[in-house]
């Protein structure tokens, strides 16, 4: 055996592989993506959209805002925020000089924004004209993240403000 | 003595690997953002025609490091000539001194928006890397051209995470 062991068994070293660790809170895991239609705010100004509700015991983090909308021309983005959260805004980019019809404003801001569930995330866009429906038949914004879990007690911290 | 022999053959053609044999181990990280987040309003009411204003947030809890990612915003200006704004993120010193020359200025730039009524609209939305030790305080200074009045109190999101500094040791921040 202990010949045969001498040929075939592999060096000790080569057996050693490294540890695998899987992250709780790998944001691929337990991703979130929801859509905000905006057709609901044809003809509106100001508008409003709802993103998805959050699950109860469930944190977003969420990472990106990106979408794109449609206002009668000439009509701009005054601001564009995130509720509930505190005064979370972000910027628009108009896309083309449009002089009549609908004009595109473009959206894609990486973000840092914590909410908890229930909660339910919306978008509010202040804007000079009202909204228009989308050229290219659709529109909308779609927030981005990850979600951890707190629904074990003391796994989650408080806010901190 | 065959027959061990057979069987140390197949069973180094038909054993599953080890590693595959291992499952990954579930491990939680002390510092992951999300874990302590730290989400703060600030409000900046600038008395007309006023060059700089400022804004502070609380002061960092006891134990704990702040680390400020982002900043968010949105304001409104009366539209006027010669209209500047500068707008950065500072140390407060819980001491009121002054901060160290060598302690970092956060600048971010304003994105103009648009005009309504007379009103310049801007919105504010930068990737930040800032850290304070208690007692010290984030604030948002504001500085505004001569002409400037502001319409509205503005309004910031400041947002990032603690860390526990009580439960793993932190370094002293470098400047």
């Amino acid at each position: 055996l202990g010949a045969i062991g001498t040929f075939t068994a592999k060096p000790l070293l080569a057996q050693i592989r490294a540890v695998l660790v899987q992250n709780v809170d790998e944001p691929g895991r337990t991703p979130y993506l929801s859509f905000a239609d905006l057709s609901t705010c044809f003809k509106l100004v100001p508008c409003v959209a709802p993103f998805g509700p959050l699950p109860s015991g469930k944190r977003l983090v969420a990472t990106n805002i990106t979408g794109e909308v449609f206002l009668e021309t000439p009509g701009t983005i005054l601001s564009a925020c995130l509720f509930p959260a505190t005064y979370y805004c972000f910027p628009t980019v108009q896309q083309i000089a449009v002089t009549g019809g609908p004009g595109p404003i473009g959206i894609n801001v990486g973000i840092s924004l914590f909410m908890d569930g229930p909660a339910q995330p919306s978008v509010f866009f202040r804007s000079t004209s009202i909204f228009e429906f989308s050229a290219f038949g659709d529109q909308g914004v779609a927030l981005s993240g990850y979600l951890v879990d707190c629904s074990s007690p003391g796994s989650c911290a408080a806010t901190v403000h | 003595l065959a027959v061990l022999f057979l069987l140390s053959i197949l069973g180094r053609f038909f054993a599953k690997p080890l590693l595959a044999q291992v499952r990954a181990a579930l491990v939680a990280d002390i510092d992951t953002p999300a874990r302590a987040p730290y989400q703060s309003g600030v409000f900046i009411r600038c008395a007309d025609h006023g060059f700089t204003c400022e804004a502070a947030g609380n002061s960092v809890p006891p134990g704990k490091r702040l680390t400020i990612t982002n900043v968010s915003g949105a304001f409104d200006l009366y539209t006027q000539p010669g209209q500047a704004v500068d707008l950065v993120l500072e140390h407060g010193l819980a001491s009121g001194s002054p901060p160290p020359s060598n302690m970092p200025l956060v600048f971010f730039p304003t994105f103009f928006q648009g005009t309504d009524s007379g009103v310049d609209a801007f919105v504010v939305n930068a990737p930040v890397s800032a850290h304070f030790d208690p007692p010290d305080y984030p604030k948002i200074v504001l500085s505004l051209g001569a002409n400037n009045t502001t319409k509205s109190p503005f309004i910031f999101a400041l947002s990032g995470y603690v860390v526990d500094c009580a439960a793993a040791p932190c370094a002293p921040i470098t400047f």
